[in-house]
């Protein structure tokens, strides 16, 4: 057993950490929180330059066929600057297509997802905010070829920029309600679709997508017609791992960036740091850290070999969502009132804390995963 | 079987202020003190211990690291009652104790630095964190099967919502166990990651005992008995969890390593 990272991931960290250093400052990230489109189409298309799109689709689609884990290690170092935008969400509505899409609709979009050209987003919670199959009503009945899709999704990541739309509709009324569910690939410039950006704590760009009699031909459709839920499934789980692996390099920057201030910050004629109070807190903060990075990793691993984790992805999820929002907040508490202004970098670590805890299942969503796979009646 | 000689009334977390004494006559030591927190010493055959040998020289360089026989003549063994009635450990007093001198361990007066090896070399806690594993899944058939207001305690979400919250951090310190123990292998010791160890998996222990004690509700109470669900083993977990919060070294002394010797953080003085 090595713990590891390979070289490749080493490489692959480093290069990530120094674009991100100086293609996204903390500038750019407070102009695209402002801003309307909340990412930078010049950023993306240099990330796609590197293959960040494409890392872990296959190379017979264009992509750069790296592992699952290979990822994980970017989005720690995306997680560590932050990088506004819909990588997350394009690449974990890409594994839908990688994992149930036809041959044809993997050659049509996968290549172009690879080379940054199509942003993909899944719309899957309604107005209930739950992540289980009982939330979904969004209804998609068939006509002939087609479908038409009626109803309204929240908290779409990004679908206001995006070219395709995962759309999680019904139909037919299941029992239970996972059966009866299908996905469809919709392109979001067909009539009938309309959106609103919600302003949501780390203005990250969540929308309410109306769908008004919106015709979607039976080609979009994503696996089986009335079973795709268990690609859901799918879809939250490796999307917790990966949002995860995000949030641990978020994590390591409030701990050092704390701790560096507490060294720095002098009152009472003494650094901050060196009072006990605020030293068994950082040493809780980096406890905390520690064991959600290898309880990540664990999952990521697992999830790259192709091995049955659903509970460890749920576990690393429920576990990492309150270890985030937690150290954040001590982060922002340690610093005194300086972390409580908008110019603090702090505040945006904080924010999006909440945002990730929430991204592809909360805690208590993920709890109970936990558990029924411990064993609980 | 061996026993710890270090802990004395007077000398705990700041066990360098220890006061036994082991004085150099001829090729034999003489010790007097007295030590405690003595787990298992009577049932020891020999201990291992740290003495003041030098009183005039400076702190941390004052103390030798000495093997004795406990059979030796001047050795006596008292049992400490712990808070749950069993007696885990003692007390040991030495009146005029004689020992080899050959049964010292590295330099004279720099016994200090035998201490520190030994207590840096943390355990991973990994037998600690799969006896909680398999509590759990004992636990989990427990709820299973136990009914209250005409359902299984499983089914109460709340009960759901506390063992899923434990069996995630449980896996957490399983992950970071191994992590000390992939470094142990490369011969790479981190005090940083023994230390978090130990506090979270000792931490979780103790959350774990309330927790599972909570659920049993009266039940949570009694000791192993017939009335005792699942052997009565989480009302002793409730007595024993300090035993791994409070020894091998505090984890608030564990968290001034974190923050002294990994963290890089001042000490006040």
């Amino acid at each position: 057993m090595d713990l590891r990272f390979t070289e490749t991931q080493e490489i692959l960290k480093k290069a990530a950490r120094d674009f991100l250093a100086t293609e996204c400052p903390k500038t750019l990230i407070r102009e695209l929180e402002q801003g309307e489109m909340g990412y930078c189409p010049e950023l993306w298309k240099k990330m796609a330059e590197l293959g960040w799109m494409g890392l872990i689709i296959p190379e017979e689609y264009e992509g750069i066929g790296y592992t699952f884990q290979d990822l994980a290690v970017l989005l720690e170092e995306i997680g560590r600057n932050i990088l506004p935008g819909p990588l997350i969400a394009t690449l974990t509505s890409a594994f839908a297509i990688l994992e149930a899409g036809t041959e044809e609709q993997k050659k049509e979009l996968l290549p172009k997802v690879a080379q940054g050209e199509l942003i993909l987003t899944t719309a899957l919670l309604e107005g209930d905010g739950v992540f289980d199959a009982s939330g979904i009503a969004v209804k998609a009945v068939s006509k002939g070829d087609k479908f038409l899709i009626n109803g309204t999704k929240l908290f779409v990541e990004m679908a206001h920029v995006a070219d395709y739309i995962l759309c999680v509709a019904r139909t037919k009324d299941g029992t239970p309600p996972e059966k009866g569910i299908t996905l469809f690939l919709v392109d979001s410039t067909t009539p009938g679709i309309s959106w609103e950006v919600i302003p949501t704590t780390a203005e990250d760009k969540l929308c309410e997508v109306r769908f008004e009699d919106v015709n979607v031909p039976g080609k979009n459709v994503l696996g089986k017609i009335d079973e795709g839920w268990p690609i859901v499934e799918m879809m939250l789980r490796k999307g917790a791992i990966a949002k995860c692996a995000e949030s641990i390099g978020a994590i390591q920057t409030c701990v050092e960036m704390t701790v560096a201030y507490a060294k720095e910050r002098v009152q009472y004629e003494r650094p901050i740091g060196s009072f006990q109070a605020l030293q068994h807190k950082m040493a809780d903060m980096w406890t905390a850290m520690e064991t959600s990075r290898y309880l990540v990793y664990e999952a990521a691993w697992m999830e790259s070999e192709g091995l049955p984790c659903a509970k460890e992805a749920s576990m690393a999820k429920a576990y990492v969502n309150e270890v985030y929002k937690n150290v954040s907040k001590w982060s922002v508490r340690l610093h005194g009132a300086i972390a409580t202004s908008a110019d603090h970098d702090i505040p945006l670590y904080y924010r999006r804390s909440k945002a990730a805890d929430i991204a592809y299942g909360g805690t208590d969503f993920h709890r109970e995963i936990v558990a029924q796979k411990i064993g609980l009646v | 079987m061996w026993c710890e000689l270090w802990s004395e009334p007077n000398a705990g977390s700041d066990l360098a202020t220890l006061s036994a004494t082991a004085v150099r006559k001829g090729d034999e030591y003489i010790i007097n003190g007295q030590k405690t927190w003595n787990t298992g010493a009577h049932r020891a055959d020999w201990g291992f211990g740290v003495f003041k040998t030098d009183p005039s020289a400076r702190k941390h360089h004052n103390m030798t690291f000495i093997l004795l026989d406990m059979k030796t003549p001047g050795i006596t063994v008292r049992p400490i009652p712990y808070l749950d009635g069993s007696a885990p450990y003692c007390e040991v007093y030495l009146d005029d104790a004689h020992v080899p001198a050959k049964n010292i361990v590295g330099q004279e007066h720099e016994g200090w630095a035998v201490v520190n090896l030994l207590a840096g070399f943390e355990r991973s806690g990994i037998n600690e964190i799969m006896s909680m594993l398999r509590g759990l899944e004992q636990l989990v058939a427990y709820c299973n099967q136990t009914k209250r207001h005409g359902q299984p305690l499983a089914r109460n979400p709340l009960i759901r919502n506390r063992l899923a919250e434990l069996a995630c951090e449980l896996e957490a310190a399983r992950a970071l166990a191994y992590r000390v123990a992939d470094l142990q292998n490369r011969n790479e010791m981190s005090l940083m990651d023994a230390s978090a160890g130990k506090i979270f998996f000792s931490e979780l222990g103790e959350r774990f005992a309330f927790l599972a004690t909570d659920i049993l509700g009266p039940y949570g109470q009694v000791r192993t008995s017939r009335w005792a669900p699942l052997n009565g083993v989480w009302e002793k977990m409730f007595h024993e969890h300090f035993i791994t919060t409070i020894s091998m070294g505090t984890n608030e002394i564990q968290r001034n390593i974190i923050a002294w010797y990994g963290l890089g953080l001042a000490r006040m003085r």
